[in-house]
């Protein structure tokens, strides 16, 4: 039951990372490589804020300030020109990994490349008849389960959201209705930076951070996306949250080392017995 | 002098790295994330049999070629109907999983303690234990193994691969077996990086988990894309600049722990200038579009 | 009258000796609920020569993707019987044929059958030269084989018999100085042969060809028709042709079979018969021109080059106006093919613009770029006075433009409520036969095309692609009926019409 509980935390936090990859990916078509930069670098700025006193509320709000900022940089420096040059998928990705090393290399130069922690000590308990969660993990469930139930109601519910499924799904018919796409991508990345910040903070705040696993766990996030379905936001919500439960089942069965292989062997199997929607089977001409 | 030779064979390993990426990359349009990967898989076989079970240098090498081959097309195999952006993603979970399996298979690779006291190779009896003799052989490597890929290369398989390159589907309405060719390209590209592999280890006599990372694929996919992709002076000038790097900073004079991460540092940035001025990469001769 | 009767019956026995080599039975294909091929059957002979037609939209393009391996019909039979040898494909497919990764309908194992398909846009390979590119398609080459092709002396000479073989081929065809030419200096009609010598080097023995004239100029034509000719009679290839009404003519010249489709089915004809009147389809836009030049307004047409017209049409009461949209010397690539060259035209508030032009000519292309969704190449493009060459789409729109394209682009995952929200299309234009809830990509192609013109933002100057693809009767009419209402308001629309026969 623990395991389990355990399980949908981490899965949720795997979701908000879903969240933040796909909101980038079905409405660009970009492989948002750099959100693993935006999650490696977000505990850093709030350590280092919460270190100089500035306590712990402003803390939080500039590292939010900065990570949405430099997310949306990602769209206006680097993909937007690319997009009216009309580079390939390929070209995009490749830029977005050049960014991403790019950052991690500067925090590793500031920061130094160890691993840290956000707290220091040992974390407060809750004790629910029998079952033990840290401060930390229920600060996690509640926060990210809120999120997640606040962005699908609006995507449903809202003009906005509306828009901005829209932008998923048809770019240029959107902007022939006269919709700003320019706008609405510069802040479906800032978007992508809140989400993804939301659950670097987090994790951070139970196991610590450190320069070098940004890119692992945007694997996973991706994989709960492609597993999910490409295109919906729904999908790799349930997908995240399964992940992150067996991949706890997983850990307590086996060991941690083994994790992240048995994800991508499920994405490996997933891939090949229900390519729906990821493999173009039945139009043969829509080719790489 | 001695640093010299040691430099040039670095140079030697990663060219025919850099070949055997280009050949998946720039000719077959594979992007592969897990080079770093089948280049470790070479390296502990060879180690291991030459360790282990005592084999001299060209059956273990023969044998971990053979090896990582078989690999590649169990990869390969099930993998030839995607498109490029989720082979990517294939290609990754083959990174973490074959690192993984490095790191945790302690039984087998000793884990994070690697393997230890690789011998020197011994060639038709005579050891090759000098610096000046290593580089010898890892020249005639590299040039053989940069011989066979100019014949193959212009040969119709070359040119096959060029045409599905350029239009996968004209080239399968010709009645091109794209999906055959494609395998074939992986599993010279996976070979030869083996090779690689094999020699990096008896040249350093120690290998361990830590350089065969995601990190060290995604520096091999730079190499390849800054060097230039599609032809053959690229992968070249991208092994020159990888190893060129390092050095011009000691001559700046930064900190060795730093080294490291600046050198990444302007791998990054290369690549994010050559994807928006020159995504056919310094020296390459096919542009993605 | 006696020689005709006599040609066609020695044509008659001629073919009834003649082995049918293509066949299909009751294939249906349909795309989300629109049934675009219903029922198609037909036998193809050796040597025949066969024209298809139809109009834009018609699934001309489908057909020819299935019987070439790009795409699989839903249902039904294709019998292949070249040589000798029997191949016979049925869908639905039974699963275990489905896993067997050697026994799948693909386009290169339609080619290996002989099945051959020149592209409309040519897709000749960009790295390579002409005669590289002939060489390439040789079947069989053991030099394909990595090990043979280090090692092997034999292959070695192969690849040079191929290389002579193909080089004494294009010198046949005229373009001996142009072997070591790459792609993009050679000129179109030139680069339309080689992709006919390349896919007849790859051992085609039925041939597809997509609209093969399209883009060519006189010279052009008879060289590639001459080239056919002699594939056709000299060397028995049989040859499927798709082609748009402008060409139909020149290829009659050598067709024995007309099929027309129309509508998902069929129709089979023998090309000496008198030809339904699809060819003679009358311009629905001449009554309309007609009604909106009233009694005292004028019209007038420009010719452009490659063979297209600019109709404007100029409302009586309407004297000359300023211009409103001008197009300057624009050039506009897609890949390394120059769609536009050069191409200026001027607008002028208040007109109607008719721009009927052969497929291929770049209409679509020329409005994309109009409204920033491809770039150009060089050239100017000036709305209302204000330059456009690098504001983006939705900036346009707000400048005072609309477009209509012509791919029936909806929001596929939205319902049409939610689109008509979208885009503050609150009057439903036509019948009420879009149903609120459906989504996207559930509709029709006469319904997106419907939604797709509702949703059109206001503007002073509406731009429409091919707006009556998928149209019915009724809705042509109405959409008729709008554009004289937009004519009136002081709108100026340019709408491109694909190629009609003069009545």
């Amino acid at each position: 039951m623990h395991i389990l509980i355990n399980g949908l935390i981490q899965g949720l936090l795997i979701s908000l990372l879903a969240i933040g990859f796909s909101i980038v990916y079905n409405s660009t078509g970009i492989f948002h490589i750099a959100q693993g930069a935006i999650y490696t670098v977000a505990p850093f700025l709030l350590f280092s804020f919460i270190k100089v006193g500035t306590g712990i509320p402003i803390a939080v709000l500039l590292t939010f300030a900065i990570t949405i900022f430099l997310s949306m940089s990602f769209e206006k420096v680097n993909h937007w020109p690319l997009y009216r040059k009309e580079a390939s998928t390929m070209i995009q990705l490749i830029s977005s990994l050049g960014i991403y090393i790019v950052i991690i290399q500067i925090v590793a130069i500031i920061w130094g490349n160890e691993a840290r922690v956000l707290r220091g000590g040992i974390d407060v308990t809750y004790n629910f008849s029998g079952l033990i969660l840290t401060r930390s993990q229920m600060m996690g469930g509640i926060i990210s389960l809120s999120f997640i139930i606040i962005f699908l109601f609006w995507l449903k519910r809202t003009n906005s959201g509306l828009m901005f499924t829209a932008l998923s799904d048809n770019p240029i018919q959107l902007s022939l209705i006269g919709y700003d796409i320019t706008k609405l991508r510069l802040f479906a990345f800032g978007l992508s930076g809140f989400f993804t910040t939301v659950a670097a903070i987090l994790t951070a705040l139970d196991i610590g951070f450190d320069p070098h696993g940004g890119l692992n766990i945007v694997l996973i996030a991706i994989v709960a996306t492609i597993i999910g379905g490409r295109g919906s936001f729904v999908g790799p919500v349930i997908c995240g949250i399964l992940l992150g439960v067996i991949r706890s089942q997983v850990v307590w069965y086996t060991s941690a080392r083994w994790e992240d292989t048995i994800t991508f062997l499920l994405l490996v199997l997933f891939l090949f017995v229900r390519p729906q929607g990821i493999i173009s089977n039945k139009g043969r001409l829509e080719v790489l | 002098m001695n640093y010299i030779l040691h430099l040039l064979i670095y140079l030697d390993i990663y060219i025919i790295i850099t070949m055997s990426l280009n050949l998946l990359v720039g000719y077959g349009g594979l992007f592969q994330l897990a080079h770093a990967a089948y280049y470790g898989i070479g390296a502990y076989t060879t180690a291991l049999l030459m360790v282990a079970l005592g084999w001299g240098f060209i059956p273990a090498i023969i044998c971990s070629i053979i090896i990582t081959g078989c690999l590649s097309l169990l990869v390969s195999i099930p993998a030839w109907r995607f498109r490029s952006d989720y082979f990517v993603m294939l290609s990754l979970a083959v990174q973490v999983t074959i690192y993984s399996l490095l790191y945790n298979w302690t039984g087998l690779t000793k884990g994070p303690f690697g393997i230890t006291g690789i011998p020197k190779p011994t060639i038709l009896g005579y050891k090759i234990d000098t610096l000046p003799n290593m580089f010898i052989l890892s020249t005639v490597i590299a040039i053989i193994c940069g011989v066979i890929l100019y014949v193959l290369l212009r040969s119709p398989w070359g040119k096959a691969l060029k045409a599905m390159r350029d239009d996968e589907l004209a080239a399968r309405g010709l009645g091109k077996n794209t999906r055959l060719f494609k395998l074939q390209a992986f599993l010279i590209a996976c070979s030869m990086v083996a090779l690689a592999g094999g020699l990096y280890a008896t040249y350093v006599s120690y290998i361990d988990p830590t350089s065969f990372t995601l990190d060290e694929s995604i520096l091999m996919l730079s190499m390849v894309i800054v060097g230039g992709t599609g032809n053959f002076r690229g992968p070249i000038v991208g092994a020159l600049i990888l190893i060129a790097i390092p050095e011009i900073l000691r001559f700046v004079h930064i900190p060795d722990a730093f080294a490291a991460n600046i050198r990444l540092l302007i791998y990054g940035l290369l690549i994010v200038t050559m994807a928006h001025f020159r995504p056919q990469g310094l020296a390459g001769k096919y542009r993605f579009k | 009258m006696d020689a005709m009767t006599e040609n066609i019956k020695r044509k008659e026995e001629r073919k009834s000796h003649a082995d049918v080599v293509f066949s299909t039975n009751n294939l249906v294909k349909a795309f989300g609920g629109q049934v675009i091929l219903n029922d198609i059957s037909f036998n193809i002979r050796k040597g025949e020569v066969v024209l298809l037609r139809g109009e834009n939209g018609s699934g001309k393009t489908t057909l020819v993707n299935i019987l070439t391996g790009n795409l699989e019909p839903d249902r039904g039979e294709i019998h292949i019987n070249i040589n000798g040898d029997k191949e016979v494909f049925i869908w639905p497919r039974p699963w275990w044929k489905e896993i067997n990764p050697l026994d799948h309908f693909t386009p290169e194992r339609l080619a290996w059958e002989g099945i051959g398909r020149v592209w409309q846009d040519i897709r000749l390979f960009p790295t390579m030269t002409a005669l590289e590119n002939v060489v390439v398609a040789s079947p069989e080459q053991s030099g394909e084989n990595p090990v043979l092709a280090l090692f092997s002396k034999k292959a070695k000479k192969e690849n040079r018999q191929n290389t002579k073989k193909s080089s004494e081929w294009l010198s046949m065809l005229g373009l001996g100085d142009r072997l070591d030419s790459s792609c993009d200096k050679i000129s179109l009609g030139q680069m339309k042969r080689v992709a006919i010598a390349r896919a007849i080097q790859a051992g085609a023995k039925i041939l597809f060809l997509d609209e093969p004239l399209s883009g060519l100029d006189k010279e052009g034509i008879s060289e590639v028709m001459g080239y056919l000719e002699t594939l056709a009679k000299k060397n028995s290839i049989t040859l499927v042709i798709v082609e748009h009404v402008f060409n139909i003519p020149t290829v009659l010249k050598l067709a024995n079979t007309v099929w027309t489709l129309s509508n998902g089915k069929l129709m089979i004809n023998k090309s000496d018969e008198t030809i339904d009147d699809k060819t003679k389809e009358v311009n629905p836009f001449h009554d309309l021109l007609r009604q909106i030049a009233g009694e005292n307004g004028k019209t007038h047409t420009e010719k452009l080059p490659n063979g297209a017209k600019l109709a404007t049409v100029i409302p009586e009461g309407l004297g000359d106006s300023q211009s409103v949209l001008e197009v300057k010397v624009l050039v506009v690539k897609r890949g390394i093919r120059t769609v536009i060259d050069r191409l200026s035209i001027n607008l002028k508030k208040g007109h109607l613009y008719i721009l009927e032009a052969p497929n291929g000519w770049g209409k679509s292309s020329l409005l994309d770029v109009i409204a920033g969704i491809h770039p150009l190449e060089s050239g100017k493009i000036i709305l209302k006075g204000k330059e456009l060459n690098t504001i983006p789409t939705h900036e346009r729109i707000k400048i005072g433009l609309a477009y209509l394209r012509s791919q029936q682009s909806v929001f596929s995952s939205l319902s049409v409520k939610e689109q008509r929200k979208l885009s503050n299309a609150n009057i439903p234009l036509f019948d009420n036969s879009l149903n609120g809830k459906s989504k996207g990509s559930y509709l029709s192609g006469g319904e997106k095309q419907k939604l797709l013109i509702e949703m059109l933002p206001e503007a002073d100057v509406c731009l429409l692609d091919e707006p009556m693809i998928g149209l019915d009767k009724g809705s042509i009419e109405k959409l008729v009926e709008l554009i004289k209402q937009m004519i009136e308001k002081g709108k100026t629309l340019l709408i491109t019409v694909p190629e009609y026969k003069e009545v």
